[in-house]
């Protein structure tokens, strides 16, 4: 029988490679071992990820990596999670994001590669798509009980739409329930404070850095 | 060439594919099996910045094809790949389109075809490429640059309000602005005294509304400037897009393409990019109709075109299309760097020579300080630009590599945090047009160190 020291590594390795297959293998050993499965994300899942992000923050790998890898760690995920009990299921997710780009704009790859490392760092992303309209993202976001709005725009004329969210939830009486995260190509920081938004990502990396720091003390 | 309702009709009847099937299986698996099969992995050549080898570039073109021909153009909006025969892309590169006249007399200017190492002149399209722009400055940021008579034709940057309410895409006012933002366009235009200096537009036109608005109405941009088409990613259309291309067929003018294929996405690496941006050029010729097809590598890291990454990919790219089509094809500089600054030079120098020696008939730009901030656009970065495009012309390759090579070091290391410059009104004078004395002393010096090495400047 494998020591779990084996089998932690052989996890990592998996979301590293970006191998689903290996993943899922890895995962149902580690519920064979009885291996708690809190420690499994954290100390092997998790870590792997980590070090993807790492690596695509340096240009090591490119973007298709990176979702491979998410595939791997959401694979394994799925069957380690619901054998978390208790306080533990706290400890999985970081909170719900609902994220998507604004109407009149069809730019997907900077909002896609958000999505994909959120998703990684162990929030639920729920992808409402592009060219989405504001009631859009706060209908999901209802229906879910999200903790956080991200909203993506490329252009100069497409970024006013960010502020029509941020507006609607405080026309709708809904401004405190969540968090609004701005980024995309004609964002700037000044642009998020102007708006009223609760946090601005310039890439990805910066723009999970920022959700985890709004939901950091949160209790989910 | 096939019929543009053939195309229509193939986007609602091609095979469908999903997405997430298109990015992952169609972009990222087919690319890297393509450049594997072509021996073209790992020919990404960091010292060697512009690219000297005819066999390499041959091979990509060779690549380019077959990828194209195994995946077409996908259409977004039915989930459809827009497939052709080998048959009908043979066809559609072999036709030749040697010259487009834009602008009218006296001010017209010629887009011609162009070869590696050309001695033809580029034409010289710059302004303040797609930048966000104030109204109550948009005469004079045009101006400053349609004043420079090294600049041939005018590319113009993008409204964010009509009469101060803002523009938003999809809306009536985006249909409103496209013909605002030609009127006030060709007003810097005659106020420079060129009245009929061709323009491209509109640019504020994320969907099709803009442009409707804009393109053919009376007061409008008229069949003689250019349209552009952008493509929303690699490979990709929609209706939006479609939309456009069957407007500008109805005005019988010619259409402009374009792209980002993207160093660091699906592509992945510099070779992806490359071999994604030619198959692009191919493909665009058919689904968009392009007369003028064009676009680039682009780095997603820093969100520019004149990384090491993209200068190398471009270069190649630029003499793959340029050795195998004959037709006007375009580049666009993207900086990062903003006004008022040598890096924001340097940029120019960097793309300019490297797009010039591998064929391109023009680079478009000059979209300063990322294209982000409003205003940080003026006519001296252009006229630069047009300077230097049109002084690298007949340069061996070689020579332009060796340029490139000491040009790169002077801003690379600044890529990720940029200096913002200065905006329009902190280093030029709105009414007499002229630069700020920092900003021409920045130019001056930059342009003495450019001859010292080589960059015949003073022939210009």
């Amino acid at each position: 029988m494998k020591k779990k020291s084996e089998i932690l590594k052989e996890l990592e390795e998996s979301v590293i490679q970006g191998d689903e297959e290996a993943a899922r293998k890895a995962a149902a050993e580690a519920i064979g071992a009885n291996l708690d499965p809190v420690v499994a994300i954290e100390d092997g899942l998790t870590k792997g990820m980590s070090l993807v992000g790492e690596k695509f923050r340096k240009y090591e790998i490119f973007v298709p990596h990176v979702i491979l890898s998410a595939d791997a760690m959401k694979s394994a995920l799925s069957l380690l999670e619901p054998r978390i009990k208790g306080e533990g299921k706290a400890k999985i997710t970081l909170g719900k994001v609902v994220i998507g780009t604004v109407y009149g704009d069809m730019h997907d790859i900077g909002k896609n590669i958000v999505a994909t490392m959120l998703n990684a760092a162990r929030f639920n992303v729920y992808d409402v798509g592009v060219e989405a309209p504001a009631r859009r993202f706060i209908e999901k976001a209802e229906e879910i009980g999200a903790d956080i709005i991200a909203v993506s725009s490329l252009m100069a004329v497409t970024k006013p739409y960010q502020r029509d969210i941020i507006d609607l939830l405080n026309d709708m009486g809904l401004r405190d329930r969540y968090k609004v995260i701005v980024g995309g190509g004609a964002v700037t920081p000044e642009w998020a404070e102007d708006i009223g938004a609760d946090g601005y990502g310039k890439d990805a990396v910066e723009a999970v850095r920022m959700a985890k720091k709004l939901v950091e003390g949160k209790c989910l | 060439m096939i019929p543009f309702i053939e195309v229509l009709k193939r986007a609602q009847s091609g095979p469908f594919c999903k997405p997430r099937e298109w990015d992952m299986k169609v972009i990222y698996e087919k690319v890297r099996n393509t450049l594997n099969e072509h021996g073209l992995k790992g020919t990404y050549d960091p010292q060697n910045p512009v690219n000297t080898d005819d066999g390499l570039a041959d091979e990509f073109f060779k690549a380019a094809f077959n990828l194209a021909l195994e995946v077409g153009m996908y259409c977004i909006d039915t989930q459809r790949m827009i497939k052709f025969s080998e048959e009908e892309l043979k066809e559609a590169i072999y036709e030749a389109v040697e010259s487009v006249t834009i602008g009218k007399y006296p001010d017209e200017a010629f887009l011609r075809a162009r070869k590696p190492e050309d001695e033809v002149l580029p034409t010289a399209f710059f302004g303040p490429f797609g930048l966000p722009i104030d109204e109550n400055l948009w005469i004079p940021i045009h101006q400053s640059t349609a004043q420079y008579r090294v600049v041939d034709a005018l590319v113009p940057g993008t409204l964010e309000r009509l009469y101060g309410v803002e523009i938003r895409a999809g809306t009536p006012i985006e249909t409103l602005a496209g013909k605002y933002e030609a009127v006030l366009t060709k007003e810097a235009v005659r106020r420079a005294g060129r009245p009929n200096m061709g323009l491209s537009g509109p640019e504020t036109s994320p969907t099709e509304f803009g442009h409707f608005g804009g393109y053919g109405v009376p007061g409008g941009y008229e069949a003689t400037d250019v349209n552009i088409v952008l493509a929303v990613a690699e490979l990709k259309t929609d209706y939006a897009r479609l939309h456009k291309v069957a407007h500008i067929l109805n005005l019988g003018a010619p259409i402009c393409s374009g792209h980002e294929s993207m160093v660091g996405g699906f592509p992945e690496t510099p070779e992806g990019a490359t071999l994604v941006s030619i198959a692009a050029v191919i493909l665009e010729i058919v689904v968009l109709q392009a007369t003028i097809p064009g676009g680039n590598p682009f780095d997603v890291r820093f969100s520019c075109n004149t990384s090491r990454e993209t200068i190398w990919a471009d270069s190649v790219s630029g003499q793959a299309q340029s050795k195998h089509l004959t037709r006007p094809l375009v580049a666009s500089l993207s900086t990062l760097a903003g006004p008022c600054t040598d890096m924001l030079l340097y940029e120019c120098t960097a793309k300019g020579v490297s797009v010039v020696v591998s064929g391109h008939s023009l680079l478009w730009g000059v979209r300063s300080s990322g294209g982000i901030y409003k205003n940080y656009g003026t006519g001296l970065e252009n006229k630069f630009a047009a300077e230097v495009t049109k002084a690298s012309a007949g340069m061996k390759r070689s020579d332009a590599n060796e340029i490139v090579k000491e040009i790169l070091p002077k801003y690379e290391s600044k890529l990720k945090n940029p200096p913002k410059g200065k905006n329009f009104l902190e280093c030029y004078d709105p009414t007499t047009l002229k630069p700020s004395e920092e900003w021409a002393t920045i130019y001056n010096r930059v342009r003495k160190e450019l001859i010292d090495l080589g960059v015949p400047l003073q022939k210009r």
